[in-house]
Parts: C-alpha cells; sequence; structure tokens
C-alpha cells in the first residue's frame, strides 16, 4: 500500500473544516472541562494550515502539511533515525528516538513542522497526538489505520465538499491514482526533487502551485551536508575502525600464538 | 445571494421557461412546493389596540412587511407613535448590532422601562436589558417544531433533537417552558394551548399525522423525503397567478398601476427598472474618506455564537481577516501602514470604529472593507462581555444612518462614507 492525498482546490471552498477536524483530532488536548486549546493561535499547530497566495485580484488558498516526500530531507538528515518512512512509505517521528536537534524542522522546504514550546494541561487523545517540545507534523491520522485498509484521515472524513480524497498510488483502480496519472492532480514544486505523496488539483493557471510556499534555499539546513558527513567521513571512519580492528585481531591472534608455541 | 429571495426566484424562473417556452413542461425550471408544518396552537390577538406595522401601514409604509419592521420598531419608541412601548422582549435577536446606525437602536432601548431578550449568550444588544433569559441552544433542546425544506426539487421535513446538554452552571430553559410559565401567569385562560408544547414529540407526532409521514421513521432518520417531484407549472389550483392580469407579467401590472407618478423619477418606487448613482459617486469622495463595505466569508456568521467561537475565531484571525482592507495607494495618501490600528467615523450619525489595517490591492481605491460583525462597536467602553471575538473588523450597522426606505419601511442599502480620522496604534 502506498498511501497518497489529493487536495482539489476547485472543490475546496475554504470553509476550514478539515483545519477544525485535524486540530480537534491530533492537536486538542483532553481534560476535565473538555478539549484543551492552545495559549497562542491553535492553527499555528494544525498539521493542515491554511496558506494564501495572491496575485493579480486574486486569493488563493493552498495547504501546508507533510508532502510524506520519497525523498524526505527530514529522514535524511535526522541524526538518530527519528524521522523515518513506515512500511507505506509515510513519514513518520519515532519519539523515543527523537533528540530535538530540529533539523528537520530546519530541513523541511516546505516548513510544515511545527514545535509547541510551554506546559498544556490535559492528555493527548490517542499516542501520535502534538508531544510538547518534539517535531510535529501531519501522520495522515495513522491512528485510524486498522489492519491493512486504507483509512480515512480526520480531514477527509470532515470536508464537506469532497474536497480531500486519500487513496493508494498502488491501486490502479483509485480516484487518486488516477488524478495523478492523468496530471490532474499534481505535486507542488517538483524541482524540489522530493518525490511528495500530496498532490492538488490546481484552479485554471495552477498559479498556487507554482507559487507554493516553500523555505528559501539559503535558510534550509543542507541535509544533503549531513548526508555526504554520513557517506564521505562516517562510512570511511567505520570501514577504517572495522578494518584496524581486524588487523590488530589478526596480529593479537599471531603473537598469542607465538607465545603458545614458545610455552 | 446573500438571502434566499423568493419572490424573485419565481421571477427569473418564470423569464427562463417563457424563453426557453417551457412553462408548465416537464423539463423546464421547477418550482418547489412549500413544506410549512403547521403548529398546533389556537390564539386570539387582542383587536382593540392598534398593533405597530398596521399603524406604519396607514402612516408612510403602505407595502410594509408586517412579519419584519424592527427599524420601525425602533422609530415607534423613538416617536412614541402609535404610542410609547413601555417593554421590549427581544428573541434571539441582536438589534443593537443588525440594526443600521446602533446609536439609535440604544437611544430607542434606554427609553424604555423593562427590556428583556431570550438568548444563547452574550451579544451586543444585551447590555442594554434589564433581564436576559439563556434559552439553549438548538442542539441542546428538541425543536419545538419540524422544519421543512423545499428549496430545490426534493422536499423535506426535519427535526432538531437534542444532542447535548446545556453547561451544568447555566440555567437555561426551552422557550415552551418559559412561554408557558408566563402565560400560565398572565393569562391562565390560554394556558392549556401551550401546554403541548412542553413535550415537543407530541407536537411532532401532531405535524407529522398532518403531513403524512411515519413519526418512529423521521425520528430514526432525523429527516425524511415527502416529495422529489416539483411543480412546473407557475399556476396555482385555481388555474390562474396571482397577478393582476392573472397571467404572466414581466413587469407588475399592479405596481405600475400603483406607482405611475414614480415614472421616470430616482426612487424605490419606479415600477421600471432605474439606475440610481450612490451617495459617494454623485459626490465624490475626499482623499480621506472610503465607501465602508462589510462582507462574509466562510468562517464568518451573523450569530454571535459563532462570532465568539474560540477556533472560528483564531481561524479567522490565522487568515488575517480580523482586518479592514484598504488599497495601497490610498493607504500611502493618509500615511496609513499595514497593521496599523486606525479610527474611522460617520461624521453623519457620531457612529466610530477602531479597526486593524491590512493593506492590498485587491480592494478597489474607493473602499474600505472587512468581514461583517467583527467589531462588537462597544468593546472598547467594556461594555459587552465577548470572550473570543477580534475587536478589530468592521460592522457597517455600528457606522450607518438610521435610514428607511420609502414606503417600505426596512434598512436602506449601505449610502454613506465614512472618513479616516487618526492613526491610533
Amino acid at each position: 500500500m502506498k498511501p497518497a492525498m489529493v487536495i482539489d482546490l476547485n472543490r475546496c471552498v475554504g470553509c476550514f473544516g478539515c483545519v477544525e477536524a485535524c486540530i480537534s483530532e491530533n492537536i486538542a488536548r483532553w481534560g476535565e472541562e473538555g478539549l484543551i486549546y492552545y495559549p497562542d493561535n491553535v492553527v499555528r499547530y494544525s498539521r493542515t494550515r491554511p496558506f494564501w497566495i495572491e496575485y493579480g485580484d486574486t486569493r488563493r488558498h493552498v495547504f501546508i502539511q507533510c508532502m510524506h516526500c520519497a525523498n524526505a530531507p527530514c529522514v535524511n538528515i535526522c541524526p538518530t533515525g527519528a524521522s523515518y518512512r513506515n512500511e507505506d512509505g509515510l513519514v513518520l517521528i519515532d519519539y523515543k528516538k527523537c533528540i530535538k536537534c530540529m533539523y528537520c524542522v530546519n530541513a523541511c522546504p516546505y516548513q510544515v513542522r511545527t514545535v509547541f514550546e510551554g506546559e498544556l494541561p490535559g492528555e493527548m487523545l490517542h499516542e501520535e497526538g502534538l508531544h510538547i517540545g518534539f517535531p510535529d507534523k501531519c501522520t495522515l491520522c495513522i491512528h485510524r489505520k486498522e489492519g491493512e485498509k486504507l483509512w480515512t484521515p480526520a480531514c477527509v472524513e470532515a470536508c464537506p465538499y469532497n474536497a480531500r480524497l486519500i487513496g493508494d498510488l498502488e491501486n490502479p483502480n483509485d480516484e487518486v491514482t488516477r488524478l495523478v496519472r492523468q496530471g490532474i492532480a499534481v505535486a507542488p514544486r517538483k524541482d524540489l526533487g522530493t518525490e511528495p505523496k500530496l498532490f492538488f488539483v490546481p484552479k485554471m493557471g495552477g498559479a498556487e502551485l507554482s507559487e507554493y510556499p516553500v523555505r528559501p534555499r539559503d535558510v534550509i539546513i543542507p541535509y544533503n551536508v549531513v548526508s555526504d558527513i554520513k557517506e564521505s567521513l562516517l562510512r570511511p571512519l567505520f570501514l577504517a575502525t572495522t578494518g584496524l580492528a581486524v588487523v590488530f585481531g589478526f596480529i593479537h591472534m599471531i603473537r598469542s600464538r607465538g607465545e603458545k608455541d614458545e610455552d | 445571494m446573500r438571502y434566499y429571495n423568493e419572490p424573485m426566484w419565481h421571477r427569473v424562473n418564470s423569464m427562463i421557461n417563457a424563453i426557453i417556452g417551457s412553462i408548465g413542461m416537464v423539463g423546464g425550471w421547477a418550482w418547489p412546493k412549500k413544506i410549512k408544518p403547521k403548529l398546533p396552537i389556537k390564539y386570539s390577538p387582542r383587536k382593540d389596540v392598534t398593533s405597530i406595522p398596521s399603524y406604519w401601514k396607514e402612516n408612510g409604509y403602505p407595502m410594509l412587511d408586517s412579519k419584519a419592521y424592527s427599524m420601525l420598531a425602533i422609530k415607534s419608541i423613538l416617536e412614541g407613535k402609535p404610542y410609547k412601548p413601555e417593554m421590549v422582549v427581544v428573541y434571539l435577536e441582536n438589534l443593537v448590532s443588525h440594526i443600521p446606525d446602533s446609536s439609535s437602536v440604544v437611544e430607542a432601548l434606554k427609553k424604555t422601562s423593562f427590556n428583556v431578550q431570550f438568548n444563547v449568550m452574550w451579544d451586543e444588544t444585551s447590555p442594554y436589558m434589564d433581564l436576559i433569559l439563556p434559552i439553549p441552544f438548538f442542539f441542546e433542546t428538541d425543536g419545538v417544531s419540524l422544519k421543512g425544506a423545499s428549496k430545490a426539487n426534493v422536499g423535506q421535513v426535519s427535526v432538531f433533537m437534542k444532542a447535548v446538554d446545556p453547561p451544568s452552571h447555566v440555567d437555561a430553559r426551552p422557550t415552551p417552558w418559559i412561554v408557558y410559565e408566563l402565560v400560565k401567569r398572565l393569562f391562565p385562560e390560554e394556558a392549556d394551548n401551550f401546554k403541548m408544547f412542553l413535550n415537543p414529540h407530541e407536537v411532532w407526532r401532531w405535524q407529522c399525522e398532518r403531513l403524512g409521514i411515519d413519526y418512529d421513521k423521521l425520528i430514526r432518520y432525523g429527516a425524511l423525503k415527502v416529495y422529489d417531484s416539483p411543480d412546473y407549472s407557475p399556476l396555482t389550483s385555481k388555474g390562474k397567478l396571482p397577478t393582476m392580469t392573472g397571467k404572466m407579467e414581466f413587469i407588475n401590472i399592479k405596481a405600475l398601476s400603483m406607482f405611475r407618478d414614480y415614472l421616470g423619477k430616482e426612487h424605490n418606487f419606479n415600477p421600471l427598472p432605474i439606475w440610481i448613482e450612490p451617495l459617494w459617486m454623485r459626490n465624490g469622495l475626499a482623499d480621506d474618506e472610503f465607501v465602508p463595505i462589510d462582507y462574509m466569508i466562510n468562517l464568518s456568521a451573523i450569530n454571535t455564537w459563532a462570532r465568539d467561537t474560540r477556533l472560528l475565531v483564531e481561524m479567522i484571525r490565522w487568515l488575517e481577516e480580523d482586518t479592514v482592507k484598504i488599497h495601497p495607494k490610498k493607504a500611502s495618501k493618509l500615511g496609513i501602514r499595514d497593521g496599523d490600528v486606525i479610527r474611522i467615523v460617520n461624521p453623519e450619525t457620531g457612529g466610530e470604529l477602531v479597526v486593524k489595517v491590512r493593506v492590498t490591492h485587491l480592494i478597489a481605491e474607493e473602499a474600505i472593507a472587512g468581514v461583517h460583525g467583527l467589531n462588537p462597536g462597544a468593546h472598547e467602553k467594556g461594555m459587552v462581555k465577548f470572550t473570543y471575538m477580534p475587536k478589530y473588523g468592521i460592522n457597517t450597522n455600528h457606522l450607518a444612518t438610521f435610514n428607511l426606505i420609502d414606503g417600505i419601511g426596512s434598512a436602506t442599502l449601505f449610502d454613506f462614507k465614512v472618513k479616516f480620522v487618526e492613526v491610533v496604534g
């Protein structure tokens, strides 16, 4: 299974039911008096955040959320493997491995990851809910997954106009697969080479995709530097250490035998 | 269309059907059938007093809609005609926010001796009440009556059923309970007529019987279809239209005969379409003047409870819709920068608002525009107790002039200018 999401901007009326659903499902906490929200604007922490692009005499909305990239900078840069791709190709966070270095937050060109610092009463609504002090992002509501069946994320369920679709790119009969294969649904900023699995059906002209908000290159932690370090320094170091261990082991073995023979 | 305009809808239907030659034929544009469940109630209004709408119908407003006369009710209080009302009962209405020229409404509410409001939460009118009776939201109580919807080719009846209890610390009582208790004390002989409403299920069952639908099924599904075939003919059962000629009229003959004298004049009684220049177009705009415009977005609503709901308000703030929009050219002329908080005033009424500016080329140079109803107006004076509502939006009613449409008595379209006074923050 290779889950992917399509957001049809022609159908989206900007009611932001998806945002409300995401906050209520993943971000809000549960206390004695019911749902607990955040001290500042809770929309900032929604895993699907509305954003707008103005051009000409038009204002159009897009959504900033995790693209679940096949070539994800956040996964590539993570030094501990806390950001990882699961068996379905979704980018997730293992909070036990996360050391809060925030490299992933600064490496994501789509600026999808947020961090809530502070204190909050109440409990998370599920184990994939927002963890205070850790990077946070869309999980496609994986906590709803049961067995091997495709599940419905909260935002898809909430959309009154079916502007959001979830599908399996490995299923040729899936509507999402059809929209992507026929080029009706396209990923924003393909030039970044991240191979996202979140696609948009743009409105006429598709300016919202060419103008899709990304972090300027000069402020992104270049994940390829860390990848290069991994490749150019760590691997030779590992090989050299292993080689030396083998050599010293061999010498030790020869010397041990010599001592035995002398005895 | 902001509001569903039934007469205009029927007129447009008729015109299109006439043009495509499909009057009364399947395939033409259709007329939805009306579904209006009746209520099992008998009441006898007093005949020895002149009601406010009937007085104004005879005194300058012959075209008054007897069900929509809130501005004339305010006029009655202000002018003491036909009598000086001593008590005002406001049922789920936010008069101060919803009637053009809030200051006139406030003046009227201060003139009466006793004001009572039935409301689900605090609003701009509440500070001027002597008694506020908290009532439950529609989802906290069973609806009094079934609801009919017939705007498409499918007509259905739905029922509002209680989903949650009101908050435990609020003594919110259903309206029928309050009304019954009042009637019991004021008009004991009428009390039995209202007793049935204490148990809405009894009312629903009564209405279902008359509509010919299954009560148990309605309760199970929440809504039931009553018809799915619309009327293709505009003709009534008598075989003619309720027009003067009994036939379809592209121009209303009755209106033409009544208001012949207004032909060619810039007046709303002119039976023919006429272009009347708005005030700002006629008199021009000074550099520091704007045409105020408020608009609706998907997240805004005229209901106070939606304007004061935290998540909705935070989304409005996130989208920077708690601001008023000004064109960059105008902003630069007046020295206003993006994010400034400014004071605007209608010199005619003295009504003023403090608003936060967003400079954008998406707005016309002449206009100052913002989402309707976010700014409670009196917020700064600490008179209102809103929890989350942004204080910087725009509500043209707080600025507008108290103008009535000649002969009709409802609010005129907003045709006034506002003046930029100063940057306050």
